[in-house]
Formats: structure tokens, C-alpha cells, sequence
């Protein structure tokens, strides 16, 4: 039971941090407000068990107390603050619909949750290094980092520590078990596929949007999350972001609070894994260049310091756990430059690279990955906020390639063990940008102000 | 794919062709997570627990005496590295994990020194067998004298 209340006091977080960011004006629906706040909250969380840790505090109910106290303030003090959401849509999907589309849902969740309890303790790297990692927050009796940097390299030491510190603050509520690593694989699906079917419904998109939660969870998917690593949690941040900010660019509208939310997310994103990082610089980059060549001037340096402003929190406590924690990664250290060079102009290295993202990538989203690239070459009727989300992707995708150019490691090894879980870091934000650029925000069945 | 929007003229025929199509991938999805359950409580039947569980709870009676120390020793059959063999590789994951926060070094370079399934395996001279597993599993942790 008192994991309970473990779940839902992310929740208020999440509400007051998605109100302070885009106020109480024109939210597009229930559904994606609940899923942006329990993102935000989630990730608002890990923030403040990393913070309570780092400072002494102890891995006990003492946190489960200090924080629901928090919670609760924050809400006193916006007691009179609530959204409020678009007129409902005229035509609704029909009643079969809906209840396909819930009973889709709901069925994987099941799966989810079915999986995980086959795996009580997630695969190999689920164990070895996120739950390891949380074992740390959790059990030190002094300083948790103490000793930490000594882990054997296979464990990662460098990763963030996002999962680690939601897993460990969840034990600190309830006690170490299997089974706050299963809930928290639960809620990253619910939370993959509310975000993707929030931001295709509020692209007008009905029908797709019933669709879009099994496109996002293909199998590979749900077997992901069963396994409890971080990839799709980033994956949900990162989807989050981009959703943000392409609807924000294409519907001109609560802009400032869109890019100061999509920061805080972005900088959530990069402190669950390395890729996450990169997610950051990249996205950060290519808002320079469309805000400085689409808007210009201070409107445009106000955006951007609204987007640095809101990954703020995700900046410093990866700085802190870097200074707290001085470990390379492993394929930085490992690299010596002349084998780099060697590596980078080596084409037979480049072509089993691209073979490699062209057969898992098929394999990957059973076929219907391909139908989905084919979406991006039809010509779309709200093309500009998904034109930076594709940019995103398409630069992070150029980044997996690179890393896999200079890896260290054999590389047959490298690309077995790790594409798949990248293709699922990016594939629900490349399949949920694919419809909101199909979508028909101003057709007569979809609300004007919607979002 | 713009037409994909709902409209209620459209409702009949797409509507249900989509609403069947989520139905029968959800079901497929189902029945392929129940066979993975299925799965391993067929696997778990041969045993009490998972085999992490298992091998963290033949650990566990070492954690007290190793309690005032930072890191230990480990000594197997076999050490980590990338060519390992994925067993022992496994074997010393699982013995960080189980023994957190407690680190782990492959091994004897250490006041004390955990032994899984190594017997004969060469230790410092001096080294002095402290606990033994209750289950008497092959798991040993020797403390090495500071002045040997």
C-alpha cells in the first residue's frame, strides 16, 4: 500500500511544475496533462533523492515524509491554480474505437507487467548496472559515492543517475525489493504511450492517436521495458521534448512555456543516460540555428534561455555526480588516436555500421518501421515543428553512427549488444513526429486553440 | 496519412477495420507475454527462485562480516574481462550486486578475499578462512594478514 502514495506524489510535482512552465492556459487535454506531469514529476524526484542523498540525508522514511511534505506545500500554494483544457472535440472516435484503443492499451501494459514478472531482477544490464547503481543510493551507510568510482567497468560507473535514484527512492519508501524496478518499467510504457497519443490527439489526429500507443510499443519495445534499463525512460523524455516543442512551433502558441518545460525534460533526458547528454547539445544546437534564422533577435534569445533555464536542474546534478564521481567512459578512455583515425576512414567498418541500422531496423519494428519512414516522404500538412524533431533524430542518429566508427570495442560485439536499445531511445519520438506531421490541427474536427 | 483524421461519415468501415486490428495485435501481444511467464515458471519449477535471487541468498550470510570493510578480493574460476566466459562474468556481476556497496575487485589484491567455487585456486600465504557460507555452497571469504 505504501507504494501507493509512492506513485502518485511525482504527480503533484509534475502538476506544479507543468503549471509554473506553461501556466493555466490552453492545455490540449487531460490525457497529455497527466502524462507531461507525471514525466515531469518522475523526473522532478530523482532531482531531489539525489540531492537528499548527496547532502547526508538517509535512504529512509525520513524521505518519504520531507517529500510528501513538500508536495503537499507546493500544492497549498497553488490551491487556486488549475489547467484549463480544450473544448472537448466534436466527433469522437467511435465507442468500438475507444475501447479498442484502452483495451490495446491496458493489454500492454499486461504485457509489460507480465514480462517484467518473468524477470524479477531485469537482464543482465538491468541488474549490473541500474539496479547496482541504485543498490549505492540505497544502502551506503555514509556517503554514497564513496568507493563508487572504484566499480568494475563493466558496471558503468559514468552512467547518470536518473533510474538509479527513482529505483532507490521508491526503496526508500517501501523497502528494497524486485518490485519497484517493475513498477517503474510499468510507468515508463503508460508514460511512452500517453505522451505519443496525447501529442497525436492534439495534432488532430483522432484515429491515429488510438493507433499510435501500439506503433510506439512494437514488441522490441515492450520487451525493453520489461528488462528495466533506461533506455525507454529516455526515450520518454526525449519524446517528450520533441513533442513539446513541435507543437509549440507549429501552433505559434504558450511558446515560452513550451521551451522552458522542453528543457526541463531535455535536461532530464540527460541525466538518465550518456546518449541523453548528447540528446541535449543536439537539441540545444538546433534551436540556435531555427530560432536565430526563423525569428531572430530577442524573442529568439529569449526562447533559448527559457530552454537552457528549464534543463537547469538536469545541467547541475549531472555536473554534481561528475564531480562527485571523476569516471571516463569507457569508450572515450579506451580510444587511442591513431586506431580513432584509423577506424573513422576504415569502409569496410562503415558499410557493416550501415548494415547493421539498416537489418535491425527492419528487424527491430517488425516491418512496420519502414511504413513509418515512408510517412516522413508524404507531403505532410504541418510540416515545421516536426522538421526540427527530424533534424534532432537525424543528428542523433549520425551521432550512434559516429560512436560505433570510434567504439573501442569489437565491433560486431558492440552493435549486437547496444543498436536495438538505441533504435528504441529514438523510435517513438521518429514514429509520433511522423503523424503529428499527418495531423489536421485545423480541420473542422479539431479545436482551434487546441494546444 | 492526413486522411486518417476521424470523421464521423467515416465512422463504419474504418473505423471497425482499425478497431479490430488493435484488438488482434493487443491479443497477440498478450498471449506472446502469458508464453514468457509461462516460460519461466516452468524454468522456476526445477528451482525455489529466480537464479539471481538464489545467488544473491547464498551470499547473503557473508554481508555481516564483510560490513567493516570498503572492498574485497574475488577469486573464481576464470576473471571478468570482455572474453571471459560469460558465466564467470555473470558470476562476478552478480557477486557486486548481491554484496552492494561493497566493491568488488578481481583478484587477491585485498585484506580480504571472497572465494566462489575456486578451490585450489592460489591465495596470499597467511590468508585465514574468517566465514564460510551456512549453506556450504563453495563460498569462503579469507582475510589476509596486514604483515604476512
Amino acid at each position: 500500500m505504501i507504494l501507493l502514495p509512492a506513485v502518485v506524489v511525482p504527480f503533484i510535482f509534475g502538476h506544479v511544475l507543468i503549471l509554473t512552465f506553461m501556466g493555466t492556459d490552453r492545455h490540449p487535454s487531460k490525457g497529455l496533462y497527466l502524462t507531461l506531469a507525471g514525466v515531469a514529476g518522475y523526473g522532478s524526484v530523482s532531482f531531489l533523492y539525489f540531492a537528499w542523498r548527496s547532502f547526508g540525508g538517509t535512504a529512509s522514511w525520513h524521505y518519504a515524509a520531507a517529500e510528501t511534505l513538500l508536495a503537499f506545500s507546493l500544492l497549498f500554494l497553488y490551491r487556486k491554480r488549475f489547467p484549463e483544457f480544450c473544448s472537448p472535440a466534436k466527433a469522437k472516435p467511435s465507442s468500438p474505437m475507444r475501447f479498442a484503443a484502452w483495451g490495446g492499451a491496458i493489454s500492454i501494459i499486461l504485457s509489460v507487467a507480465l514480462l517484467a514478472a518473468a524477470l524479477p531482477h531485469g537482464t543482465l544490464d538491468a541488474w549490473a548496472i541500474w539496479n547496482l547503481h541504485a543498490r549505492f543510493l540505497h544502502r551506503a551507510t555514509g556517503l554514497w559515492w564513496e568507493g563508487y568510482a572504484e566499480l568494475h567497468p563493466l558496471t558503468h560507473p559514468d552512467y547518470p543517475l536518473l533510474l538509479p535514484s527513482l529505483i532507490a527512492r521508491f526503496w526508500a519508501w517501501s523497502g528494497e525489493s524486485p518490485v519497484a524496478p517493475g513498477l517503474a518499467c510499468v510507468l515508463t510504457a503508460g508514460a511512452l504511450m500517453g505522451l505519443a497519443a496525447g501529442f497525436v490527439q492534439a495534432a488532430g489526429s483522432r484515429l491515429a492517436a488510438c493507433f499510435i500507443p501500439l506503433v510506439v510499443m512494437v514488441p522490441p519495445m515492450s520487451m525493453q521495458a520489461a528488462a528495466r534499463i533506461a533506455d525507454l525512460p529516455l526515450a520518454a523524455y526525449m519524446l517528450g521534448t520533441l513533442g513539446l516543442l513541435s507543437t509549440a512551433i507549429s501552433t505559434r502558441e504558450n511558446q515560452n512555456g513550451a521551451f522552458a518545460a522542453s528543457g526541463f525534460l531535455a535536461g532530464c533526458a540527460a541525466w538518465t543516460k550518456n546518449e541523453g547528454n548528447m540528446f541535449l547539445v543536439v537539441t540545444a544546437s538546433a534551436l540556435v540555428i531555427f530560432l536565430f534564422r526563423d525569428i531572430g533577435g530577442k524573442r529568439a534569445f529569449r526562447r533559448l534561455a527559457l530552454f537552457v533555464a528549464g534543463a537547469v536542474p538536469g545541467i547541475a546534478a549531472l555536473a554534481a555526480f561528475r564531480l562527485l564521481v571523476p569516471v571516463g567512459n569507457d569508450l572515450v578512455s579506451a580510444a587511442t588516436n591513431a586506431r580513432t583515425v584509423s577506424q573513422i576512414f576504415d569502409l569496410d567498418r562503415q558499410i557493416q555500421i550501415f548494415s547493421a541500422f539498416i537489418s535491425e531496423w527492419t528487424r527491430f519494428g517488425w516491418g512496420i518501421s519502414w511504413i513509418v519512414v515512408l510517412l516522413w516522404f508524404i507531403r505532410p500538412s504541418e510540416p515545421r515543428g516536426t522538421n526540427l524533431a527530424i533534424w534532432i533524430i537525424l543528428v542523433m542518429l549520425a551521432g550512434y553512427f559516429a560512436a560505433y566508427l570510434v567504439s573501442p570495442h569489437d565491433l560486431s560485439w558492440h552493435l549486437g549488444t547496444s543498436l536495438s536499445r538505441l533504435f528504441c531511445q529514438i523510435w517513438p519520438s521518429f514514429a509520433v513526429m511522423a503523424f503529428i506531421r499527418h495531423g489536421r490541427r485545423t480541420d473542422s474536427t479539431a479545436s482551434p486553440d487546441m494546444l | 496519412m492526413a486522411r486518417l483524421a476521424y470523421s464521423p461519415n467515416q465512422q463504419p468501415v474504418r473505423a471497425r477495420i482499425a478497431a479490430s486490428l488493435i484488438a488482434a495485435v493487443s491479443f497477440l501481444s498478450l498471449i506472446y507475454s502469458f508464453g514468457s511467464l509461462r516460460q519461466t515458471i516452468i524454468i522456476s519449477d526445477s528451482s525455489p527462485a529466480d537464479s539471481i535471487s538464489v545467488f544473491e541468498n547464498r551470499l547473503r550470510p557473508l554481508q555481516a562480516d564483510l560490513a567493516p570493510f570498503q572492498s574485497a578480493g574475488f577469486v573464481e574460476p576464470g576473471r571478468p574481462s570482455r572474453t571471459a566466459d560469460p558465466t564467470d562474468l555473470a558470476r562476478f556481476l552478480l557477486s557486486q550486486y548481491a554484496l552492494a556497496p561493497l566493491i568488488i575487485v578481481p583478484g587477491t589484491d585485498a585484506t580480504v578475499i571472497i572465494e566462489i567455487g575456486a578451490d585450489g585456486a592460489p591465495l596470499p600465504p597467511g590468508s585465514v578462512l574468517i566465514a564460510e557460507n551456512r549453506f556450504g555452497d563453495r563460498v569462503y571469504l579469507r582475510e589476509v594478514p596486514a604483515n604476512p
